[in-house]
């Protein structure tokens, strides 16, 4: 090359500055995406003349213990685009508002001097309520101004109130961890309002079920520097590099670093890629095959040989050894609930004897009632409640007895269901006949009733399967080969490999699981199939193990005390929350397009209703779940009423209450939902896409929330198998008066909306971002100021208390009562509330307020100083300290210390620390949380220690001097400490995994047993045959109603559709990025199979229609070997806003997106509730809104692509 | 020359989860200018598949790089002479089909649009020309196998090692296989790029060994884009010069000697 020649000159490099001169920035700010990605990465953002530049992500992570690999690199290409929003065209810069809706509220302002007056003479007015509903999201914004559009939104949220009570307004906005604050200053808002909080964690079905099934707990995970510990990794319904892009490293690390990687997915995705081992399992069929790798462990190595680890795990950590009910039927045995402590003679007098249970020790033979069962929890005397395997009443040494198939007094024949094959299985299990308060009754042990569950013989006479080829006996690894379509050699490997390298590591396997697997209907069965494999194999609870479901950042590690600012609870407890799913099922009219469940999901004995709805208000009733609105009148002038009445005392409220409850002169709005009175009338939306991404079932909201344009066609078909709720005929469309989006762009939500305001974006305010996915937490930041007109969330919603403080000022102008229902709350004596199942509609027990029906408070209202109260910290955090997870953490002199750090805010006479300045409200946040601040960490440790009996404040006495304020964390992001709160443990750099502190300090789980559980005796669980892990297959095309009037044509197919999470996008976020689409296909496309193509005669990029019952989408086809047959994907969740064209399936109207084509469906048996780990929290308990089960029609789309 | 150190850039293949952050990365620095739009100095492709642009592998029809001729190395797009008889009609270059029209959005249309009875949407329009178009290609077109039976079935590296048969049976799919190969300027020890410049405007550093093209003296022919067997010189079609990966010219950021690819 010595015809190249250096070029030395440096006159001729000069012009290298041109490239220089670009990398130039004025200054460079921490901040975040708050987006629900789970990334939770920090990102520095580039600032050049106050204008973003772009942004880099951060390097500056703390180190874990020696030997984990580092954080960084974390960020995405999602999140290197995002700076590309704030100057986009698509930016929401101003308020705007309808024109149709602005000319009617200029004309009614014009006329009535009061905002509320002008109001009513809008939505009181047919004809106009019907105009402005229907040109909802059809065009037509005009810009309008920040005080128009606020006394629009106080004077409905006060016309509401007054009409028909604050528990119309509702609120949603999702995942608080994201932006803590953000979430925080609506929340506040609506709860100082009496306004109703909508979940998000189990509307987005992200929420698992088994979790609280198994551990009480909503979800706790490791982090993912954790996957680096293990050394067996099953990745099902994940999809580690498309979705946990920032934390993928750690698996491949993993892999470098010796452990195996095993992959199910359908098709061949992006992380099969990178597995070791890729097992292409039929789509929501893993259930089936996890039921069958614990048949193999159960027989291999319970069986054939014993594990030692394996089996002292089980006696310690499990409900394997206690003892359940047998009862008698017919043809032989069925299994009952677990026998309680007081049905022996021995233990009558115990305490709460009703909730605790019974082993037999290996020593004695003889019955034993250990500590740590749900009973202890709530007894008056306390320090039991833990797990040391003690005799709760003489104090001596269980060693509890997992089977009793070498001394068993007698075989009882227990029938069992198979599901999946619709038969009953008879199968000899071991028992003793125990003499109890009522003579003698059969029991055996939870551990070998799941022998006789798996088919594992053991030499007893029954219907056991013949070897693991019995292709009719389930659940053997030839049976399941008929459901996943993996054959039967796999599944002995694979269960082989996992139970050695768990017998070799001390547990160090672990399942990584998310929304594939956990948005099915019968997503708690698949999910419960492999926790089973994982208490069977230890590996709970230890590093590099355990169940680590990934889905929604949902954990808000600070949640103690943020909850206490979020709720309003230094104001005014409790707080209106409610379910998500059970909303929108009923206020959307979902329900009205379903059928009988029993039709695909039928129950023996109770729970045979016909329709979900009639379920849901019986659960409502018998305070199983919150519902909102409460009553089919104001809770203000029943507050009222009562008051007139006489009653004074809350409980006298209450009693008044019940009595016209019993009496029927008022009904649960649930009852009758689509009667007027009982609709849902404001909407406030913020940092969520409610109306589209969020929006299960989003063609039947357009119906029946907004009244405008919707592609369903579905037949209404429950009224005939609806019993006790009122069927109504009226259409019903358009419940909303207003809908109001805060939003920094124009996505669908905002489109739909009446009225849109302009919300900071992320690089222009201050707040907090926590994950599962690391033990962080760090901030976002402003780099620049909000830019045009737009606002904080905190700060819009200060300013929309203040104006609707100004309205009340005529309206409400002095403190008033109300009354507010809450349903049996876990972490509560609630809990323990409800034994059996009874009805007291039905005169089955009597009505009593937080035992058989819902709690029924009075809570005081006082709208006039309502922006008061935002802007100022309440004595209520002095009063009741924090709580979460059942911790209560005393706050005391701390109050004052925190007061004296921030600046006064003063009203009515009084100081109090101001929250006007949202930096004070995210170091309020700071202070009092037990993982930011060391006192509050070793207070609760000491809380702890009261409840159990243990000794647990070491864990925190290293830390107690420890401080973080929001200052700290924009230096650099700050590593939580180890908590009262939550079950890892994090001392020295050690990675978080859950539950550690269960398995290493003997702090009981929060369920029945105390212990993990593989039974669970709730009635309805029973009824549904979900009492042991078992495996019910998919709906059925049939049974899903989705294609009940849409055929499929000629060159059409049918195709099951799932939507897993994206590659270009994050939910609806970055769908109508420029970068993204350019990166993708210009419009999120939909993928399919290459043979099914060519069999429609669809070829890479053509438009194709898919459609159901429900709606239809319109877009390209992206042909793919990668797909396999039968199955299509299309990502979740692209805004119906980009590229799509019109259908000419549909009436040639704009196709939709990912929720076009869903309707949500809610199992019943997860309403169950009053009863231990089946007891109603906010995001962490109920019935997800499943929707996975979804069929499409695909074609392709005859001739051009219309637009207009 | 003497190149007294050469930088070099290493991806792990291994590790890459073909997420494109490095691509963006480098996208929103350097190339987020008129004239840029359609390039990528950093782009990732799943292979097999066609690449970007369209089977730049295909060197039969680009003609770049070298070839070993009487064990001389001589640019395969020709000697001296040939390239000066084409400089003003160059075959092998490709077109901006080859790599893809940039397009946008009228965005602004959901938040203007005029009272209708549907609903608004952006359509889509061309960054060169600003008409509506139909969207038929993109730099990562055939990402994660998408359009197997046109893309990754026509990658030339499969076409030679594969017959039809083994083809055939490589897409069904539980034999599919795919990984991902992030992509920039190499900055080659013996850069045909360089060779290929009528214009003297391409130099190698012999301080560090990165090549750069002079966007002082850059003439616009586009020689460079034809020479290098990568497609990693691009031209700029506002400025009129080609432009390529820098790789961060060394010492351009104070607070650490980083690409912005790396850390993404």
């Amino acid at each position: 090359m010595s015809w190249i020649k250096d070029i030395l000159n440096p006159e001729t490099r000069l012009w290298e500055e041109f490239y220089r001169n670009r990398w130039q920035h004025d200054k460079v700010v921490r901040s975040t995406h708050g987006v629900n990605c789970t990334g939770g990465c920090s990102w520095m953002v580039y600032v050049k003349n106050g204008i973003v530049t772009w942004e880099m992500q951060a390097l500056d992570y703390p180190k874990l213990e020696t030997g984990l690999p580092l954080y960084e690199p974390r960020g995405c290409q999602r999140g290197i685009v995002y700076s590309w929003y704030i100057y986009s065209p698509l930016r929401i810069k101003y308020p705007y508002l309808r024109g149709v809706l602005m000319d009617y509220w200029r004309e009614a302002r014009a006329i009535h001097s009061d905002p509320v007056e002008a109001w009513a003479s809008i939505v009181e007015n047919e004809e106009k309520r019907g105009k402005y509903q229907a040109a909802r999201g059809k065009g037509g914004f005009r810009r309008a101004t920040w005080d128009e559009c606020l006394e629009i939104i106080a004077a409905s949220m006060i016309y509401t109130a007054k009409k028909y009570g604050p528990d119309r307004v509702i609120g949603f906005s999702p995942i608080p961890a994201m932006s803590m604050l953000s979430y925080a200053a609506g929340s506040r808002f609506l709860q100082l309002f009496g306004g109703v909080l909508l979940s998000f964690y189990d509307l987005y079905a992200d929420f698992p079920p088994a979790s609280p099934e198994v551990w009480g707990e909503k979800t706790d995970v490791a982090e993912s520097a954790d996957w680096f510990n293990s050394k067996y990794i099953v990745a099902e319904g994940s999809n580690l590099n498309m979705t946990r892009t920032p934390d993928a490293h750690f698996a491949v690390e993993a892999r470098h670093h010796g452990a195996k990687l095993v992959v199910f997915s359908p098709d061949f995705s992006q992380v099969s890629k990178h597995a070791d081992w890729w097992i292409p399992v039929n789509a929501g069929m893993d259930g089936a095959l996890w039921m069958a790798v614990n048949h193999v462990i159960l027989k291999e190595f319970y069986v054939e040989r014993q594990v030692p680890y394996f089996m002292d795990y089980l006696k310690r950590f499990s409900d394997a050894p206690f003892l359940v009910r047998l009862e008698k039927t017919g043809k032989g045995y069925t299994v009952g609930g677990f026998l309680r402590a007081n049905q022996l003679e021995k233990y009558k007098d115990a305490e709460n004897g009703e909730w605790k249970l019974l082993v037999l020790d290996e020593r004695s033979k003889e019955p034993r009632m250990p500590q740590g069962a749900i009973g202890f929890r709530w007894q008056s005397q306390k320090g039991k409640w833990n797990l040391e395997l003690k005799d709760a009443l003489e104090g001596s040494e269980i060693d509890p007895q997992l089977s009793l198939v070498s001394q068993h007094e007698d075989i009882a024949q227990v029938s069992f269901r198979d599901f999946a094959g619709d038969r009953t299985f008879h199968r000899g299990v071991p028992v003793r006949n125990l003499q109890t308060r009522e003579g003698a009754v059969p029991v055996a042990t939870v551990f070998d009733l799941l022998m006789a569950q798996f088919g594992i013989s053991r030499g007893l006479p029954g219907e056991y399967p013949s070897s693991y080829d019995d292709e009719e006996m389930a659940y053997t690894p030839a049976w399941q080969e008929k459901f996943s379509g993996v054959g039967r050699e796999t599944v002995v490997q694979l269960a082989r490999e996992f139970a050695t390298t768990a017998e070799k590591t001390k547990g160090k396997c672990t399942i990584i699981v998310g929304s594939g697997v956990n948005h099915w209907y019968h997503a708690n069965l698949n999910y419960r199939a492999g926790i089973t494999t994982l208490m069977l194999c230890g590996c709970v609870g230890v590093n590099g193990g355990g169940l680590n479901h990934y889905t929604g950042q949902e954990k808000i590690t600070p949640a103690a005390s943020w909850s206490t600012l979020a709720m309003a609870l230094d104001w005014s407890r409790p707080p209106r929350l409610m379910n998500g799913p059970s909303f929108h099922y009923v206020h959307s009219d979902q329900w009205r397009y379903e059928r009988a469940f029993p039709d695909y999901h039928p129950p023996d004995g109770p729970f045979a209703h016909e329709h979900f709805l009639d379920l849901e208000a019986a659960a409502v009733r018998m305070g199983w779940l919150p519902f909102y609105p409460q009553f089919n009148r104001n809770p203000i002038e029943l507050a009222r009423e009562a008051e007139a009445e006489g009653k004074k005392t809350p409980r006298e409220v209450s009693e008044w209450v019940v009595e016209q409850l019993r009496a029927g002169k008022i009904r649960f709005a649930v009852e009758d939902p689509d009667s007027p009175e009982n609709w849902p009338r404001v909407w406030l939306i913020w940092r969520a896409n409610a109306l589209h991404s969020s929006a299960k079932g989003h063609e039947y909201f357009l119906r029946h929330y907004l009244g405008t344009h919707s592609n369903a066609i579905a037949d209404e078909v429950a009224q005939d198998v609806l019993h006790e709720v009122q069927w109504r005929d009226a259409p019903l469309q358009g419940k909303l008066d207003l809908v109001v989006d805060l939003n920094f762009r124009m996505d669908t939500s905002a489109l739909y909306s009446d009225i849109v305001l302009p919300s900071a974006s992320w690089y222009e305010k201050d707040d907090l971002n926590t994950t599962d996915l690391h033990s962080y937490i760090h901030p976002l930041g402003a780099a620049v100021p909000p830019c045009w007109e737009s606002r904080s969330d905190w700060d819009i919603f200060r300013s929309l208390a203040e104006k609707l403080s100004e309205l009340a000022r005529t309206h409400f102008p002095s403190p008033f009562k109300e009354i507010v229902t809450t349903p049996l709350l876990h972490d509560t004596p609630d809990e323990i509330a409800q034994p059996t199942v009874r009805d007291w509609s039905k005169g089955e027990c009597k009505p009593v307020p937080g035992r058989t029906l819902p709690h029924i408070h009075v809570v005081e209202r006082d709208y006039a100083n309502l922006f008061h109260r935002f802007n100022s910290l309440g004595p209520g955090i002095k009063e009741y300290g924090i709580e979460d997870h059942g911790v209560e953490i005393p706050v005391g002199e701390l109050y004052d210390e925190f007061a004296n750090m921030v600046p006064a805010y003063e009203w009515s006479g009084k100081r109090y620390p101001s929250l006007s300045d949202v930096r004070n409200a995210a170091n309020a946040v700071l202070f009092f949380a037990p993982e930011t601040n060391g006192e509050m960490a070793y207070r609760g440790f000491q809380q702890r220690e009261l409840q159990t009996g243990l000794s647990l404040a070491d864990l925190a006495a290293g830390e107690r001097q420890i401080r973080y304020s929001f200052d700290d964390l924009i230096r650099q992001p700050r590593r939580i400490l180890t908590s009262p709160c939550w079950s890892g443990i994090v001392n020295n750099g050690r990675a978080y995994t859950g539950y550690a502190m269960n398995v290493e300090r003997l702090i009981p789980w929060r369920t029945l047993s105390g212990r993990q559980h593989f039974y669970l005796d709730h009635e309805a669980y029973l009824a549904f045959g979900e009492s042991f892990p078992t495996f019910k297959p998919r709906i059925s095309l049939e049974n899903t109603l989705n294609l009940a009037k849409s055929p499929a044509g000629p060159r059409s197919l049918v195709l099951g559709c799932i939507t897993p999470h994206g590659k270009w996008h994050i939910h609806s976020t970055y769908s109508d990025d420029l970068r993204m689409l350019t990166l993708s296909r210009g419009v999120e496309p939909f993928w399919l199979n290459d043979k099914d193509a060519r069999e429609i005669g669809v070829e890479d990029n053509d438009w194709v229609e898919a459609y159901n019952d429900n709606g239809v989408i319109v877009t390209r086809a992206v042909v793919s070997a990668r797909i396999p047959r039968g199955l299509c994907i299309f990502y979740h969740a692209p805004d119906r806003t980009i590229a799509f064209p019109k259908s000419p399936t549909r009436n040639h109207r704009r196709g939709g997106g990912t929720n076009s084509v869903t309707r949500m469906r809610l199992k019943p048996v997860l309403i169950a509730g009053g009863y231990a780990q089946h007891s109603y929290r906010f995001n962490d308990y109920g019935p997800p809104a499943s929707d996975r089960d979804t069929y499409v029609v695909v074609h392709k789309l005859e001739g051009k692509p219309e637009w207009d | 020359m003497d190149v007294r150190a050469q930088v070099s850039m290493v991806f792990h293949l291994d590790k890459c989860i073909g997420c494109h952050t490095c691509s963006l990365a480098c996208k929103n620095l350097w190339t987020d200018r008129p004239g840029t739009e359609y390039m990528w100095w950093n782009n990732v492709e799943t292979k097999p598949g066609t690449g970007y642009p369209i089977l730049y592998e295909d060197q039969d029809q680009y003609c770049g790089g070298w070839v070993l001729e009487d064990g001389k190395l001589r640019l395969k797009l020709g000697s001296r002479p040939t390239e000066l008889v084409n400089i003003s009609f160059n075959p092998r270059l490709p077109t901006l089909d080859d790599y893809y029209e940039p397009f946008t959005y009228r965005y602004k249309e959901l938040i203007d649009a005029r009272p209708s009875d549907d609903q608004p949407v952006a359509r889509p329009i061309s960054m060169i020309t600003g008409e509506e178009m139909e969207i038929e290609a993109g730099p990562n077109w055939d990402d994660d196998m998408s359009g197997s039976p046109i893309y990754a079935a026509n990658d030339p590296n499969l076409q030679k090692v594969m017959n039809e048969e083994e083809r055939r049976r490589f897409f069904e799919l539980q034999q599919l296989v795919y990984f991902y190969l992030p992509r920039i300027c190499n900055h080659c020890l013996n850069p045909s790029c360089v060779a290929a410049c009528p214009s003297g405007a391409i130099y190698k550093r012999g301080e560090d060994g990165i090549v750069l093209v002079s966007q002082e003296k850059c003439q616009g022919w586009r020689m460079c884009v034809s020479g290098c067997p990568y497609k990693k010189v691009y031209f700029n079609w506002e400025a009129g010069k080609a432009e390529k990966c820098i790789l961060v010219i060394r010492g351009l950021r104070p607070d650490r000697l980083q690409l912005a690819c790396i850390p993404a």
